[in-house]
């Protein structure tokens, strides 16, 4: 049984899955609030499903790129339910899982916009990354994308900053991952650390 | 019984602690763990970003340690606290996004603590400090006298109207390349240098509250001048006279005023904060204390600086009086103990967020 959240992004989402199964899922648009409504949302998720939190096996957790404070509140949480429950805890890319909601079937760019003329962007086929997750202009990320291939599927807030610039008609511009999505993606991945993804420094500025 | 798990992450500190509370009142502390960040020192300061980086990817070491050190698993708590404000949100939310998981995966009651409570009540870890008492929480990032009445309930007798003497401490020992934190590093140099060196005021002499702004300033510019060895002790030297001075005037009318509203009664100074832990401030204070007929208390140094034992004790304090906290609690950047004082007669002018402290 997996329990994941994602609050990276433009919602706050939960799902319980058993074997590929949906239990229970929730996901709430907001853009701001992620703290306040996350503990509330995945006991009402493992309530719906009617389960103790004691069978939860994984937990799955986007650990960005998005909203540095909202992928942290993601990732604390579901290290304080590893914790408590003695389960490991998987990272998912925010990127794959937005892509992957999409579809995993040819060329598909996940685009977050970044803000500051900047995009979170991250290119699959079929499912696999082409390239890691990174913070890039509009422009350069449109560059990326054309040199790696044509048809581009764009999914995500940033996909309608982009569609223009790759001569598509068309953005998939869902605001946030899949959570029954990114329990399937941690139900094959392996068990290693989950760590925050920012792809930017933190603002501090060095005294002269 | 109460044994609770407290969780602090509302500055550059990352902690975790188990205390247990009986059924008397008397605080065991199980664990005290607490992890230091080093990112800040480079910048003179603790950079807001960098620390709430830091407090997630050490969060769950820390707690697992704690809950270690107690000897106690996770079935061995009745109760999870964790800090909820007023602090550097960013890092709040990964101590109250973990606490509140273990609360809901363990079905505990969760507790929401004022970081402020937390410090009100740090010297009821070790020693017995009963309600009412007089505090004085200074540390680098608060600095105000309370009349504690009981839990929950206090009377701001004064505050700072700009910066905490800890800050003080911290800029002055900046200026005079002493780098962060630079309370300690200060003290040491202050120990050779003659105090009445440098004539430093007593800022806002006849009132009720602190102010240390100017403080900080002018011994800024002193250190730009100053130029041997000796020049800089006796400036360090100065500046620590001078906030021990405010923080005992200050500390003296706010003992007039408890002993007012109270009588005879509780006549116990708490000092707690990091700052409790200068000796210079400590001997004024405790010469205050003894002048006017009160006790004096200031926790170890480990529960004056900020630590989650207090904010373990804290929550076992409320759950006792049957108090908890929802799972929607939110993370606070502001949050004053006396909210009446604080909203009736703000110390900082109001801003669209309210007041500070």
């Amino acid at each position: 049984m997996i329990l994941a959240i994602d609050t990276c992004l433009g919602a706050c989402s939960a799902a319980l899955t058993e074997g590929g199964r949906l239990l229970a899922a929730r996901s709430e648009p907001m853009d701001r609030g992620h703290q306040e409504r996350l503990a509330p949302l995945v006991a009402e998720v493992v309530g719906a499903a009617g389960v103790a939190f004691g069978r939860i096996e994984r937990i799955a957790v986007t650990t960005g790129p998005g909203s540095f404070t909202g992928l942290r509140v993601g990732l604390a949480f579901a290290k304080g339910l590893g914790l408590a429950l003695e389960r490991p805890v998987v990272g998912v890319g925010t990127l794959q899982a937005l892509a992957a909601s999409a579809s995993e079937a040819g060329l598909v760019a996940a685009i977050v916009d970044a803000r500051r003329e900047q995009v979170y962007v991250q290119p699959f086929l079929d499912g696999a990354p082409l390239a890691e997750a990174e913070a890039l202009t509009t422009c350069d990320a449109a560059g990326r994308l054309a040199a790696l291939g044509r048809g581009w599927r764009l999914v995500g807030s940033g996909g309608p900053l982009l569609a223009p610039l790759l001569d598509r008609s068309e953005a998939d511009g869902r605001l946030a991952p899949d959570p029954v999505v990114i329990a399937r993606i941690a139900a094959f991945a392996p068990l290693a650390p989950a760590r925050p993804v920012y792809l930017r420094a933190p603002d501090a500025k060095l005294p002269a | 019984m109460f044994t609770v798990l407290g969780i602090e992450t509302s500055c550059d500190e990352t902690a975790a602690a188990v205390v247990r509370l009986d059924g008397a009142g008397r605080a065991d502390v199980l664990s005290s763990v607490v992890a230091s960040q080093d990112e800040h020192s480079a910048f003179g300061g603790v950079v807001p970003e960098l620390a709430a980086r830091a407090h997630v990817e050490i969060i769950d070491g820390v707690i697992a340690a704690a809950l270690r050190e107690s000897g106690l698993g996770m079935a061995g708590l009745t109760g999870v606290a964790a800090t909820a404000g007023p602090g550097l949100v960013g890092g709040v939310m990964v101590g109250l996004s973990a606490g509140k998981a273990i609360a809901m995966a363990l079905s505990l009651p969760f507790v929401a603590v004022n970081h402020l409570e937390g410090h009100a009540l740090s010297a009821r870890l070790e020693a017995e400090a009963p309600f009412p008492f007089l505090l004085l929480l200074v540390s680098g990032g608060h600095c105000q006298l309370l009349a504690v009445e009981g839990l929950g309930r206090y009377t701001r007798l004064g505050a700072t109207i700009d910066d905490a003497a800890g800050e003080a401490f911290d800029k002055t020992a900046k200026a005079l390349g002493l780098g962060y934190p630079g309370g300690p590093a200060l003290e040491r140099l202050a120990a050779s240098g003659d105090p009445a060196r440098y004539p430093l005021p007593l800022a806002l002499a006849g009132r009720d509250d602190f102010s240390f702004s100017g403080l900080k300033t002018a011994a800024a510019r002193l250190a730009e001048a100053a130029e041997s060895q000796q020049d800089r002790a006796d400036l360090a030297a100065s500046v620590q006279g001078a906030i021990a001075r405010q923080l005992a005037d200050r500390s003296a009318r706010a003992m007039a005023r408890y002993t007012a509203m109270h009588g005879g009664a509780g006549r116990l100074f708490v000092v707690a904060g990091g700052v409790a832990a200068n000796a210079t401030v400590r001997r004024e204070l405790e010469a205050v204390a003894a002048a006017r007929g009160f006790g004096f208390l200031a926790p170890p140094l480990r529960y004056c600086t900020d630590n989650a034992a207090m904010i373990a004790l804290a929550g076992a304090e409320r759950l006792r009086a049957g108090l908890t906290d929802p799972l929607d609690a939110p993370a606070r950047p502001r949050w004053p103990l006396d909210q009446a004082a604080a909203a009736s007669a703000p110390t900082h002018k109001a801003g669209r967020k309210g007041a500070k402290a």
